[in-house]
C-alpha cells in the first residue's frame, strides 16, 4: 500500500513545528509587523464563527456580519470617520490602487494631473503614472515636502488629486499634512493621505483634513491580507472596475483578517503612547551608534520623525553583504541599495533626497523589539560594518 | 500609460527628454584623470573614484562615466560627504545609458 504523497507545505509545516524558537529581531517592521497575540486570537475566532457570507441572513450569515461591521465600527472610530466610509480592502496596495483609479476618473472633467511627493512609496506613484500625469514635487534632502511647490502645483487649475505621506516609509521624516491638506482644500483638490507607515505609530491629524486615507494592517501587527481605505461620502469618485456587490474591492476581503486587523489596531493604538516614547529613544540610540561609525551617512529628519524607523548609509559598502551579515547577527533588516531590490535600481525615495544609496541599512522597529535587543544590536553594527569592509578590501579607504 | 518602469526612472531621465552628447574622449578634455567605470556596478565606481582620489592633489579634476543606475546619485552624496565639489551630471547614450561628472578635489 503507498503512502500518500505529503506535500510541501505539510513538510513545511512539520519541519517549523519541531523547531526550536530563535528570536530573529524584527527591525524590518515597516509594512511587515509581527502579528500580535491578540491578532492571532481574533483571526482563529473569526475563523470559525466568520466563515459565511456576511450578506446571507441565516445565523451562521448574521454572525459573520456582526464580526464585519463590529470590525468597522472600530476602524471608523479610531481614524475619526463614519463608519460606512471604511473600506476593507485585499492590501494596502490595492486600497490604494483602487482609490486614486476611482479618485482620477471621478475628476477626469477637472484634470488628469496627480500632485504627489517624490518619496511616496511606489504603489502611489505607480498608480498616478497610470491613472493621471504625475506632478512629482522635490524633497529636501532631509526628505520633506517643498511646500512652495506643492502649493503650486495643486492651484494650477487640472489637479485630479494631491496626496502625501504622514510619515515617510523609508526614512521616517514626517510632512507638514496639515498645511498641505489646507493648501490642497483652498484649490478644491482632494487630498489623500497615506498613513501605511504611520497608523499606530503617531496621532494622525483630525479626519476634517483629509478626504481619503489608506492604512495598512501588517504594520502595526494586525497580519496580512487586508489594508483600510477610509474614503469621506462626499468625494467625487467614480469605479474602474465592474459593478460588484463589493463596492470597492470586488470578491471582498477575508473576514478573519478584516477582524484580526480591527482588534490590532486598537490594541496599537492603546499602547502607542508608551511605545512610541521607548522606539523613539531607541533609535536616537542606534542613530547616534551609526553616526559615530566612520563614513556612515544617517539620513532623514533627526526630529520630526515616525519613532520606530532609521536609515542610514555606509560608503563603500554592498547593502546586500550588510543585510547579510547583520542577518547572521540575529537581526533582520531592511535596505534601499540597488543590489538587494528585485530591479537593481536604488530606493527612488533615497535617490530623491540626494543621499548616498549604496551600503544602505532600513531599521524599523517591531512592537516586540526589547532594550536589550537594542543594546545588542548597537554593540554589533560597528563589528558588522568593519568585518564587510574588511571583506571588500576597502577598510584602509 | 505604460506599466512597465521602476522605481528610480521616478527621478531618471526619459530617453526623449534627454539631450543626446557625445563622450569626449579622454585626451581632449580638461581633467586631470579620467575614471570609466563603465560596467562596474555600485559601490565599485564609488571605490575607484575614492582610491583614485588619494593618489591626486587639491584641486585637480575628476571626470567619470558611469552606468550603474546608482552613479547618478552615489557619486554626488560622496564627493558632497568627502567635500568636493561636484558637476551637474550629463547624460549620454553611448547606446547604453551613461552618467558623466566631473569632480574637483578639494
Amino acid at each position: 500500500m503507498s503512502s500518500a504523497p505529503v506535500s510541501s507545505t505539510s513538510e513545511h509545516l512539520a519541519s517549523t513545528a519541531s523547531q526550536v524558537p530563535v528570536k530573529q529581531v524584527n527591525f524590518d517592521a515597516q509594512g511587515n509587523s509581527r502579528i500580535s497575540q491578540l491578532g492571532r486570537s481574533a483571526y482563529a475566532q473569526a475563523l470559525e464563527d466568520g466563515w459565511a457570507d456576511f450578506r446571507r441572513l441565516h445565523a451562521q450569515g448574521r454572525k459573520a456580519r456582526r464580526i464585519y461591521d463590529a470590525s468597522r465600527e472600530t476602524v471608523a472610530s479610531i481614524l475619526g470617520v463614519r463608519t460606512e466610509e471604511i473600506h476593507f480592502a485585499p492590501s494596502a496596495t490595492a486600497a490604494f490602487h483602487n482609490a486614486l483609479g476611482a479618485l482620477s476618473l471621478g475628476r477626469s472633467r477637472v484634470g488628469n494631473t496627480a500632485v504627489v511627493g517624490s518619496t511616496e512609496r511606489s504603489a502611489v506613484l505607480n498608480a498616478a503614472r497610470h491613472y493621471a500625469q504625475p506632478s512629482i514635487i522635490p524633497v529636501t534632502r532631509s526628505g520633506s515636502i517643498d511646500l512652495d511647490q506643492f502649493t503650486h502645483a495643486v492651484s494650477v487649475g487640472s489637479v485630479a488629486w494631491a496626496l502625501s505621506h504622514v510619515g515617510n516609509h523609508e526614512v521616517g521624516t514626517l510632512q507638514d499634512v496639515e498645511q498641505l491638506a489646507r493648501v490642497s482644500r483652498a484649490s478644491s483638490v482632494p487630498f489623500v493621505l497615506d498613513a501605511a507607515a504611520s497608523v499606530g505609530h503617531i496621532a494622525l491629524p483630525a479626519a476634517e483634513h483629509w478626504d481619503a486615507l489608506v492604512a495598512q494592517p501588517s504594520d502595526w501587527g494586525g497580519g496580512n491580507g487586508v489594508g483600510v481605505l477610509a474614503l469621506k461620502a462626499r468625494t467625487r469618485t467614480r469605479s474602474i472596475w465592474p459593478e460588484d456587490q463589493d463596492l470597492w474591492f470586488p470578491g471582498g476581503t477575508s473576514l478573519p483578517a478584516v477582524f484580526a486587523a480591527a482588534v490590532t489596531l486598537e490594541e496599537s493604538v492603546r499602547a502607542m503612547e508608551e511605545r512610541s516614547t521607548l522606539q523613539r529613544r531607541w533609535i536616537d540610540e542606534i542613530r547616534n551608534a551609526a553616526a559615530q561609525i566612520p563614513d556612515v551617512e544617517v539620513v532623514g529628519d533627526p526630529h520630526n520623525r515616525l519613532p520606530h524607523i532609521l536609515t542610514f548609509s555606509c560608503l563603500y559598502v554592498d547593502g546586500e553583504a550588510l543585510t547579510t551579515e547583520l542577518d547572521k547577527y540575529g537581526f533582520s533588516v531592511g535596505s534601499g541599495s540597488a543590489c538587494t531590490s528585485a530591479t537593481l535600481e536604488p530606493s527612488h525615495v533615497l535617490a530623491a533626497m540626494g543621499v548616498l544609496t549604496h551600503g544602505n541599512v532600513r531599521i524599523s522597529l517591531d512592537w516586540d523589539v526589547t532594550q536589550d535587543d537594542v543594546d545588542r544590536f548597537i554593540s554589533v553594527l560597528p563589528r558588522a560594518v568593519a568585518s564587510v569592509r574588511a571583506l571588500m578590501g576597502v577598510d584602509d579607504l | 500609460m505604460s506599466p512597465n518602469y521602476s522605481d528610480a526612472s521616478v527621478n531618471r531621465p526619459r530617453t526623449h527628454e534627454t539631450p543626446l552628447v557625445p563622450v569626449p574622449s579622454a585626451r581632449d578634455d580638461q581633467s586631470d584623470y579620467f575614471l570609466d567605470a563603465t560596467d562596474m556596478r555600485c559601490p565599485l565606481p564609488i571605490i575607484k573614484m575614492a582610491r583614485v582620489a588619494r593618489e591626486l592633489t587639491p584641486g585637480s579634476r575628476m571626470r567619470v562615466i558611469a552606468t550603474d543606475p546608482a552613479a547618478e546619485f552615489d557619486i554626488p552624496a560622496w564627493a558632497r560627504l568627502k567635500e568636493h565639489l561636484c558637476s551637474e551630471p550629463v547624460f549620454v547614450h553611448t547606446p547604453v545609458w551613461t552618467v558623466e561628472f566631473t569632480v574637483t578635489l578639494q
